[in-house]
C-alpha cells in the first residue's frame, strides 16, 4: 500500500507524543502528589549553603550524615575527618570554620567529598559518587525525606545533666551549669558564666543570629551537645549522650530517651528536685505600672505558686517561652506590644486555647476524666461571676498601684501567705445534708420516673479530687462542687429545681427540660468514660411502663 | 412507484430480516416487562445512579450522532456547498429517525412517560437545562420532520405541498442549526450543575461547548460512516447523481471533521489547563481521559487529515468509525464512568442485560425503519419527476 | 413621541437580553427568605438513638422498616436515604468515640433540585422547606443527578406512579405550628428548630463557648450557596461523611452561564447564518455574473476579431480589384494606343499619377 510510509510516520509521531506525555506525567506526579511512603530519615541534611548567597546551579545536595559517620568510624576516623575544631568545640560546618564565597564553598565541598570517595574507591571499598556523577549528589527530588523527632531539653533531661557527676563542677560552685550556660561579656569579649542568669539558648542563638552571636540555634545546640558527648566518648566515660543524628532525632531513640527519663523520675519517687537557680517559691502577679497609659490596670493581684508549678510542667519554657529573665508583663503589656506579638496581658493569662496561658493550661488539666465530667459542660471564654475571678484574683487590689511598687520580697511574702490559706482537701457540706436520691418524675411519659443516686455521684466526684492541689484550691467553697449541675443560680444547699429554668420549649440557648437532663447526664458520663449505662439504653435509667 | 433498479429483497426471510425480527420480538417482551414491573426490577438504576445507559447511550449518543442532519443541511444550504446536496436527504432522514428514537427511548427511562409533554404544556421549569433540551428537541424534531416530508410527498406524488415545503428550506435549515446548537450544548450543560459528582477531568464550565463542537464532528463522521455502510448495503437504491458526489462529500466532510476535531482537541486541553487539572492525568481516570482525547480525538483528526491529503477513502472511513466510537466513549464517560467517581466501587452503576436489550432493540428498530424508508422513498436518488428541481 | 417610546422599549429589551442570568448571579446573592426556618444539627450531641428516624417514619406514614428502630446494630453499616426512609443516622469515628450524623434533605436556599426540575415540581417555600409536587413530576430524575447531597430518592419499583421521595422538613406540620417530627422527638436537642438567622447565632455562640469541642465551621452556612439545615461537629466534616469540596456556589449559579448563552445563540445564530448564507449566495451570484461577463467579453472579442479580418479581407480584395482593373485598363489602353505609340505616351503617364 502507498500508505505504508504515512502510517509509519503517523505511528512515529504518536510514539513521540506518548513519550512526551509520559515524561510530563512523571514530572506532574512529582509536583502534584507528595511522596507519602518515601523513606524518612532523621539524618538527612540538605547541603544548600550556597543558596543563601546566590542561585543554585544544580539542586541542593542530599547528604546522609549518619551513613558518613559510620563509614568514617569503620576507617578509624573521627569527626575531625570532616569537621574542624575551634577552641575545643567541633565546628558544625564541613571542613571550614567560616563560610566563604560560593566559589570557595564549591571548592571545599567538591574537593572534600570527592577526594575521600576517590581514595575509598582506590582502596576497593564501597563508596559514594565521584567526579562526573553530578546527579548522584545533586538530586532534585530526593527519594528520602528528612524527618526528625523534636529533641527538647525537658526538666527531667535537664536534671539528668546537671545531676551528672561526669560533668565538671563550676569553679567554686557545687553545680555544673556553667558547662553549658554562658553569656557574652561585651567588655572582655569573652563567654562567661554568671550564676543565676542562666537563659534559654535560643534567646541569643536565634535562627539568624545578630551582633556578637556567631552560631544559629541549630549550630549552637549541635556544637554544644555533640562536642561534649564526643569528649565523653573519647574519654570513655561510663555514660554519654548520643553523637549521631538519629540518637536524638530518630523516632525510636527519642522514645527511648523518654522512657529512660521516666525511669529516672520514678526512681526519685516522681518528684524532681528544684533547679538550683534560686527561683521564687511564690510570686504575686500584678499588672505593670505604665504611666503613659491613661487606663490603669486595677485587677486584684494573683498569688502564684511557682514552686508547685515547676513540678507540673515539662520544662521552664512551657511558660517562659521567650526568656527566663523577664516577667510576663514586660512583653505582654495591658494594651499589647510588638514584643509580645500584641497579645495583651489579659489574653496571655486567660486565653482558653493556648497551652501557655494559665487558663489554657488548666483547661488541659480539666480534660482528665476525673474533672471532665463537670468541666466538659462548662462554657469556656465566658466570665460567669466576680466570684469566679476572685478565686485567683484575691490579692491586694491594684487601685493604688501600691502592690506594684512593692519590693519583690514583700510581694512574695503576701503571695505565700495567700497560698498558705488555700485548702488542701476537698471542702464540702456535711454528707448527710446531701440528698441521697433525687427522683426525676416531671416528664414521665412512656417511661417511669428515674431515680438519681445523687449523693453517690457527688461523693465519687469528691473522691477524685483528693490529693489534687489544683482541684482543692479551686473548689474552695463547700458548694463549688454543686455548681456544675446546679449552674447559673447562686450557690445554695437547696438550689432551685431544673424545671424552674428549663421549660417545655427551647429558649435561646437554654435547652428544654428533657434535653437539659439528658445533656447534663450523658455528657458527664461520656466525658468521664463511664460506659454504663449507654446513652441509648433508655431503660437503664427509666423503667419501661 | 418507479424507482431505478428497485429489485427489492428476493425473500422476506433473509438473514437481516431474521435477526432483526428476533431482536424486535425480544424487545417487545422487554418493553412489556418494563411497563408492567417498573424501572427498578428491569434496570440497575438506584438512588445514587439515577441515569444509566438509557440516558448515556440512547439520549446523549443518539442526539450527538444524529447531528449529521444539521451539519449537512447547513453545509449545503447555508454555506452554499452544492456538492453536499445529494447527502442532505440521507442525513436528514437519519437525524429525524435518530431524534424520533431518542424520544421513543426516553419513554422507557421516564417514570411517567405519558407526562412527557408536561414541561412544555403544563408546568414550565424554565430554570432547568433539561427544559431547554426538551423544548429544542421537540421543535427540532418537528423541523426535521418537515425537512423530511418532501421525500415523502414525492413518494406519494403530492406536488403542490412539496413545493411549499421546498420554499421553506432555508428558514428551516437556520432554525434547525439554532435549535441543534442549543440542545447539543445543553446536553453538556446538564452536567454543569453537578461539579461534585463528575470527575474534574470531564467537568468543566465549558462542557456545553465541548458537547456542541464534538457533535459537529460526530455528525460529519456519522454521515461518512453511514454513507459507506449504505453504499455497501443499499447500492441498488442510489442514482448516478448520488454516486457521483459521494466521494466529494466524503472528502469535504473529512477535511471539515479534521479541523473540527483539531479545535475540539485544543479546547479540551485548554479545559484541563483552565482548571489546572494536570495532576489528575497520572491517575486511572487520567489514563481514561488521555485514551479519549489522544486515541479518539487526536488520532482520527490526524487520520482525516492524511486521508484527505492522499485522497484515501479507506482511511477517512476508518477515521469516521474511530470518531463515532470516540463520541460514544466520551458520552459514556461523562454520564457513567466519570460520573459518581467519588462513590465506592460497590455503589457504582453497570447496566443490566434488560437495559442493554432495550437499547439494542431501539437501535435495531432504527435500522429497520431506515431500510424501509430508503428502499421506498427518494432518499439516495432524485425522484425522476423532480430532477434538477432544487 | 411614539417613536421615542418604541426606541426606549427596544433599548430596554436589548439591555435586558444582554444581562442574562449570569450577570445577575454575579451581582446578587440570595441568602434565603427572610425569617425562613431551619434546623441545626449538633453532632457532638447526637447519641445515635434513631428516635428521629422512628419519628420521621411515623409522621410521614412510611412503611415499617425490616428491622425495628430500636435495633442499633443497624448503625454499623452505612446507609443512605431511600424511597422508604427520609432520614438516616450513620455512625462514624472510632468504636470508643463514635460520632453520629443524621442525613436528610438539607433544604438548600437555592435548591439544585428545584433549579434542575423542568416541570417545577420542586419549590422552596418561604418557610424554608423544599417541597415536591408529584402531580406534575415526569420522572426524569434530573433532580437526583443535580443534588450535591445525594438526597432525592425514587420509587423505582412503582410501575405506574413512581414518586421522588425526600424530607420536606415536615412542611405540613410546620403549617400547623408543630415542630418537624425528628426535632420534636430528639431526646438531646441535637436538633434545634428555629429561624435560620437565629440558628447561625446559636451555632456561633456554641463554638465560641467551647472552642475545644467544635470544629470552627458551620456546615451549611455557605455550602452550595447555603442550606436551611446547618451542622456543627467536633470532628472534621469529611470524617462524618460530609463533602467539604462542594464549594459555595449555588446550583443556579453553576448553570447560569449555560442558560445565559441561550438568548445569545437564539439571537445571534440566525443573523450570522443568514449573513453566511447571503455571502455564499452573493459569492455564487458574483461568480455567475463574472462568468456571464466573461462569456460576453469573449463573444465580443471574437466578433470584433472576425469583423477585423473581414474588413481586412475586403480591403485586400479591393486593392486586388483595383489593380486588376488598372491592369485591364492598361491593357486596353495599350492595345488602343498601339498604333499611335509615340504621340500618346505623355497622356498615359498623367493618367497614372
Amino acid at each position: 500500500m502507498a500508505n505504508g510510509k504515512k502510517l509509519l510516520r503517523l505511528s512515529g509521531i504518536l510514539i513521540v507524543l506518548a513519550g512526551v506525555l509520559g515524561f510530563h506525567m512523571e514530572a506532574m506526579s512529582m509536583v502534584g502528589t507528595p511522596q507519602e511512603n518515601g523513606n524518612k530519615r532523621p539524618d538527612l541534611i540538605m547541603i544548600d549553603t550556597i543558596a543563601a548567597q546566590e542561585e543554585l546551579e544544580l539542586p541542593a545536595v542530599v547528604f546522609l550524615h549518619d551513613t558518613h559517620t559510620k563509614a568514617a568510624a569503620e576507617q578509624g576516623k573521627d569527626c575531625t575527618a570532616c569537621h574542624q575544631k575551634n577552641e575545643g568545640t567541633v565546628s558544625y560546618k564541613f571542613k571550614r570554620l567560616e563560610n566563604g564565597t560560593p566559589k570557595q564553598l564549591k571548592e571545599i565541598y567538591h574537593n572534600g567529598c570527592i577526594s575521600c570517595h576517590a581514595a575509598d574507591a582506590k582502596a576497593g571499598k564501597k563508596t559514594g559518587p565521584q567526579v562526573g556523577e553530578c546527579r548522584s549528589c545533586h538530586v532534585a527530588e530526593p527519594e528520602i525525606k528528612a524527618e526528625r523527632a523534636p529533641a527538647g531539653m525537658e526538666n527531667i533531661l535537664h536534671y539528668r545533666h546537671w545531676d551528672s557527676k561526669l560533668i565538671a563542677k563550676d569553679a567554686g560552685q557545687d553545680t555544673n551549669c556553667g558547662s553549658c550556660h554562658h553569656v557574652y561579656n561585651n567588655l572582655d569579649k569573652k563567654l562567661e558564666y554568671v550564676k543565676g542568669q542562666e537563659e534559654n539558648c535560643s534567646v541569643c542563638h536565634t535562627v539568624k543570629p545578630t551582633g556578637a552571636v556567631k552560631l544559629a540555634t541549630t549550630e549552637a545546640y549541635h556544637g554544644q551537645c555533640v562536642s561534649c558527648h564526643l569528649e565523653m566518648k573519647t574519654a570513655k566515660a561510663e555514660k554519654t549522650g548520643p553523637v549521631d543524628c538519629a540518637g536524638c532525632h530518630g523516632e525510636t531513640q527519642a522514645a527511648k530517651i523518654k522512657t529512660d527519663d521516666a525511669a529516672v523520675l520514678k526512681k526519685m519517687g516522681g518528684k524532681l528536685p528544684r533547679l538550683p537557680r534560686s527561683q521564687p517559691d511564690a510570686v504575686l502577679l500584678t499588672a505593670p505600672v505604665q504611666d503613659n497609659v491613661a487606663v490603669k490596670a486595677t485587677m486584684a493581684a494573683v498569688a502564684f505558686n511557682h514552686k508547685a508549678h515547676e513540678g507540673y510542667t515539662e520544662s521552664c519554657s512551657s511558660c517562659h517561652h521567650e526568656t527566663m529573665n523577664k516577667s510576663c508583663s514586660s512583653c505582654h503589656t495591658v494594651r499589647g506590644s510588638e514584643d509580645g506579638g500584641f497579645v495583651t496581658l489579659d489574653k496571655a493569662m486567660h486565653k482558653a486555647d493556648s497551652t501557655r496561658s494559665c487558663m489554657g493550661c488548666h483547661a488541659v488539666k480539666q480534660k482528665d476524666p476525673k474533672c471532665a465530667g463537670c468541666h466538659e459542660l462548662m462554657p469556656k471564654n465566658v466570665i460567669k461571676s466576680e466570684e469566679t475571678c476572685a478565686v485567683c484574683h484575691n490579692g491586694p487590689a491594684s487601685t493604688s498601684s501600691e502592690p506594684v511598687k512593692m519590693e519583690t520580697s514583700a510581694k512574695a511574702a503576701i503571695a505565700s501567705k495567700l497560698i498558705m490559706k488555700r485548702p488542701e482537701s476537698p471542702t464540702l457540706i456535711t454528707e448527710k445534708d446531701i440528698p441521697e436520691f433525687v427522683t426525676i418524675n416531671v416528664l414521665e411519659n412512656e417511661y417511669k420516673a428515674s431515680k438519681l443516686p445523687h449523693r453517690k455521684i457527688i461523693m465519687s466526684m469528691v473522691d477524685g479530687m483528693k490529693g489534687d492541689a489544683m482541684a482543692n484550691a479551686f473548689h474552695s467553697t463547700p458548694l463549688s462542687v454543686c455548681g456544675s449541675c446546679h449552674h447559673n443560680s447562686p450557690a445554695s444547699a437547696t438550689p432551685p429545681s431544673c424545671a424552674s429554668c428549663h421549660g417545655g420549649k427551647i429558649q435561646d440557648e437554654r435547652p428544654a427540660l428533657k434535653a437539659a437532663y439528658h445533656v447534663q447526664c450523658m455528657t458527664c458520663h461520656d466525658a468521664m468514660n463511664i460506659k454504663k449505662p449507654a446513652s441509648t439504653d433508655c431503660t437503664a435509667c427509666h423503667a419501661k411502663k | 412507484m418507479s424507482t431505478p433498479a428497485n429489485n427489492g429483497p428476493k425473500s422476506a426471510f433473509n438473514t437481516f430480516n431474521l435477526v432483526a425480527g428476533a431482536i424486535l420480538l425480544v424487545g417487545l417482551v422487554l418493553t412489556v416487562l418494563r411497563f408492567t414491573q417498573g424501572i427498578g426490577p428491569v434496570t440497575n438504576l438506584d438512588d445514587n445512579n439515577p441515569w444509566g445507559i438509557w440516558i448515556g447511550f440512547d439520549l446523549l449518543c443518539g442526539v450527538a450522532l444524529a447531528a449529521g442532519g444539521y451539519t449537512t443541511s447547513a453545509a449545503c444550504y447555508i454555506f452554499g456547498l452544492k456538492r453536499f446536496h445529494s447527502a442532505v436527504r440521507p442525513a436528514i432522514l437519519t437525524a429525524f429517525l435518530g431524534y424520533a428514537l431518542v424520544v421513543f427511548a426516553l419513554q422507557y427511562d421516564l417514570g411517567r412517560p405519558w407526562r412527557l409533554p408536561y414541561p412544555i404544556f403544563v408546568s414550565q421549569g424554565t430554570t432547568s437545562l433539561l427544559f431547554e433540551v426538551g423544548l429544542c428537541v421537540m421543535l427540532y424534531l418537528t423541523v426535521l420532520f418537515v425537512e423530511f416530508t418532501p421525500a415523502m410527498f414525492e413518494w406519494l406524488g403530492w406536488k403542490k405541498i412539496r413545493k411549499v415545503v421546498m420554499k421553506l428550506t432555508l428558514v428551516l435549515t437556520i432554525f434547525g442549526v439554532v435549535l441543534s446548537t442549543l440542545h447539543q450544548s445543553s446536553l453538556g450543560a446538564l452536567y454543569t450543575i453537578a461539579p461534585s459528582k463528575l470527575h474534574p477531568l470531564w467537568y468543566s464550565p465549558y462542557m456545553p461547548l465541548y458537547f456542541f463542537v464534538s457533535s459537529i464532528a460526530a455528525g460529519m463522521s456519522m454521515v461518512i460512516f453511514e454513507g459507506s455502510m449504505s453504499h455497501k448495503k443499499l447500492h441498488r437504491m442510489m442514482d448516478e447523481e448520488y454516486l457521483k458526489h459521494h466521494d466529494g462529500v466524503v472528502f469535504g466532510f473529512g477535511k471539515a471533521a479534521a479541523l473540527v476535531l483539531f479545535g475540539y482537541f485544543f479546547i479540551k486541553v485548554m479545559g484541563v489547563a483552565y482548571d489546572n487539572n494536570w495532576h489528575y492525568l497520572t491517575s486511572g481516570y487520567g489514563l481514561l481521559f488521555l485514551t479519549e482525547i489522544l486515541g479518539f480525538v487526536a488520532l482520527p483528526c490526524f487520520l482525516y487529515g492524511v486521508g484527505v491529503r492522499d485522497r484515501n477513502l479507506g482511511l477517512i472511513k476508518k477515521a469516521s468509525i474511530i470518531t463515532v466510537l470516540g463520541i460514544v466513549f466520551n458520552r459514556f464517560n461523562v454520564s457513567m464512568v466519570a460520573f459518581n467517581y467519588h462513590l465506592p466501587a460497590s455503589e457504582r452503576y453497570f447496566p443490566s442485560m434488560i437495559e442493554i436489550g432495550i437499547s439494542v432493540f431501539i437501535v435495531t428498530l432504527g435500522v429497520v425503519i431506515f431500510r424501509f424508508i430508503t428502499t421506498r422513498m427518494p432518499i439516495f436518488f432524485e425522484h425522476p419527476d423532480y430532477k434538477g428541481d432544487h | 413621541m411614539l417613536r421615542r417610546t418604541f426606541l426606549g422599549m427596544l433599548g430596554a429589551t436589548c439591555v435586558g437580553a444582554s444581562l442574562p442570568a449570569g450577570a445577575e448571579a454575579a451581582g446578587k446573592e440570595f441568602k434565603g427568605y427572610p425569617g425562613s426556618k431551619g434546623v441545626l444539627f449538633d453532632a457532638t450531641r447526637c447519641i445515635g438513638c434513631r428516635k428521629c428516624e422512628a419519628a420521621c417514619n411515623k409522621v410521614n406514614k412510611l412503611p415499617a422498616p425490616e428491622k425495628s428502630f430500636d435495633d442499633l446494630a443497624v448503625l454499623d453499616t452505612k446507609r443512605r436515604t431511600d424511597a422508604k426512609t427520609h432520614t438516616v443516622v450513620n455512625k462514624y469515628g472510632t468504636p470508643e468515640h463514635p460520632v453520629f450524623r443524621k442525613s436528610q434533605c438539607n433544604h438548600c436556599l437555592e435548591p439544585a433540585c428545584a433549579s434542575a426540575c423542568f416541570v417545577k415540581a420542586f419549590k422552596k417555600l418561604p418557610n424554608g422547606a423544599v417541597v415536591y409536587d408529584e402531580s406534575v413530576c415526569v420522572g426524569c430524575r434530573y433532580c437526583m443527578v443535580a443534588c450535591p447531597f445525594e438526597i432525592p430518592t425514587y420509587e423505582y419499583d412503582e410501575p405506574l406512579t413512581p414518586r421522588v421521595m425526600k424530607c420536606d422538613m415536615c412542611a405540613p406540620r410546620q403549617a400547623k405550628g408543630q415542630l418537624p417530627g425528628c426535632v420534636a422527638e430528639c431526646p438531646k436537642e441535637a436538633l434545634v428548630f428555629g429561624t435560620r438567622d437565629e440558628l447561625i447565632k446559636i451555632a456561633r455562640e456554641r463554638i465560641r463557648r467551647n472552642p475545644d469541642r467544635y470544629v470552627d465551621h458551620l456546615y451549611g452556612e455557605d455550602e452550595m450557596g447555603g442550606t436551611s439545615w446547618l451542622y456543627l461537629s467536633g470532628v472534621p466534616f469529611n470524617e462524618i461523611g460530609m463533602r467539604e469540596d462542594l464549594g459555595t456556589k449555588s446550583a443556579p449559579e453553576l448553570t447560569a452561564g449555560a442558560l445565559a448563552a441561550v438568548p445569545m445563540v437564539a439571537g445571534l445564530w440566525p443573523v450570522l447564518l443568514g449573513g453566511i448564507y447571503a455571502v455564499s449566495k452573493r459569492n455564487s451570484k458574483v461568480a455567475d455574473e463574472e462568468r456571464k461577463e466573461a462569456v460576453e467579453n469573449a463573444i465580443a472579442k471574437a466578433s470584433a476579431e472576425a469583423e477585423k479580418t473581414l474588413s481586412e479581407a475586403l480591403e485586400k480584395a479591393d486593392v486586388a480589384n483595383k489593380r486588376q482593373i488598372e491592369v485591364e485598363v492598361k491593357k486596353a489602353v495599350e492595345e488602343a494606343l498601339k498604333p499611335a505609340e509615340e504621340e500618346e505616351a505623355e497622356n498615359s503617364e498623367k493618367e497614372e499619377s
